[in-house]
């Protein structure tokens, strides 16, 4: 029950009676100071309310679902992969040009091909030359002399083909040209003790003497060096 | 040997021969007439190559001269500084060696 339905009917008695306007007046102001502090106790209890929930705690404690973690793990794998495939991938793409570019079209054709040619041709000419009739010396001399002058001209065409290779890997050149300059030091020292002009005795021409497998052997050495190059570079 | 204060002379004749081969004898040359030293002065060389000659290999010309060839960067360069005398037919054969020492370098890539 309000204080406005409480005062009501006395009101409109003393207006009915004839009351003036000052008793009127009066029982106005006391419903007016009557709403006010019902207003201010209203806003205080509002007010309390506010500071409570302010200063309330409502931080949210609840446990996370179980799927969080699945998701929290997956999320961590897949960061860690991708930078597992970033490193792999990079250390693939060197080692494919390496591989594919530099050995497969690069060295295998331009240098170890002709250089494996090289060593059938004058290792069996060599060969040949060992088995020939050395009773006509002037003939054995001359086949020497020319066997000696292709020999030479050959091995230098096939190390200006290692050229390319000292773009990229000097130093398999400088030990790749060498085991061909021993190769050739070999040769020569074989044509020259076994020509008359050298006037060698028997034991210099066996000292000197070499037959087909010193090519092999060098092949094998090159070969050997490349497949090391190879795998150090391969990673 | 001859060796003044302007020029180096070596006589291969001294050294062997007719055959001219292994890289360690060419360095062993090399040694002996301070090849090292003269390279970084204004000192010419002259070589002398023997006409009884057999050959003179790669081995033994990049054992003697290689380094100075690699110090002087160009082929020019070198032969400002270096001379040869003897037969021309090996002049080819120097032209290739001085190319290849040329390429003992280091690497382009």
């Amino acid at each position: 029950m309000t204080p406005s339905s409480l005062v009501a009917s006395p009101v409109s008695a003393l207006d009915n009676k004839g009351v003036n306007k000052k008793i009127k007046q009066l029982i106005i102001e006391k419903e007016k100071q009557y709403l006010h502090s019902s207003h201010d106790k209203q806003l205080g209890e509002f007010n309390v309310r506010i500071k409570n929930l302010e200063t309330a705690d409502i931080t949210y404690r609840s446990k996370p679902p179980g799927y969080f973690w699945w998701a929290l793990f997956l999320a961590v794998t897949t960061f860690f992969w991708n930078i597992f495939l970033f490193f792999y991938n990079k250390v693939k793409n060197r080692n494919e040009i390496i591989d594919e570019y530099w050995v497969r079209n690069i060295a295998l054709p331009i240098c170890v091909n002709p250089l494996i040619e090289f060593v059938e041709t004058y290792s069996a000419q060599l060969k040949a030359l060992n088995l020939s009739d050395k009773s006509n010396m002037i003939n054995y001399e001359n086949d020497l002399k020319g066997f000696q002058k292709e020999f030479k001209d050959e091995k230098e065409f096939i190390i200006k083909k290692f050229f390319v290779l000292s773009i990229k890997w000097n130093e398999i050149f400088n030990v790749l040209s060498k085991q061909l300059d021993e190769l050739d030091d070999a040769i020569t020292m074989h044509c020259y003790v076994n020509q008359k002009i050298s006037n060698s005795d028997a034991r210099q021409i066996a000292k000197y003497s070499i037959n087909e497998d010193v090519f092999y052997t060098t092949l094998a050495r090159i070969l050997a060096d490349l497949s090391e190059l190879h795998s150090s570079e391969i990673k | 040997m001859i060796s003044t204060e302007d020029e180096i002379s070596i006589d291969l004749k001294d050294h062997g021969g007719p055959v001219y081969a292994g890289r360690t004898k060419g360095e062993k040359v090399r040694e002996k007439y301070k090849l090292d030293n003269a390279d970084v002065t204004n000192v010419k060389v002259k070589i002398t190559i023997p006409e009884n000659t057999y050959t003179i290999n790669s081995s033994f010309f990049l054992g003697l001269l290689g380094e100075s060839i690699r110090k002087a960067e160009s082929k020019d360069a070198f032969l400002n500084k270096f001379c040869f005398v003897g037969p021309e037919i090996f002049n080819s054969k120097i032209n290739d060696y001085i190319s290849r020492a040329l390429h003992e370098k280091k690497p382009l890539l």
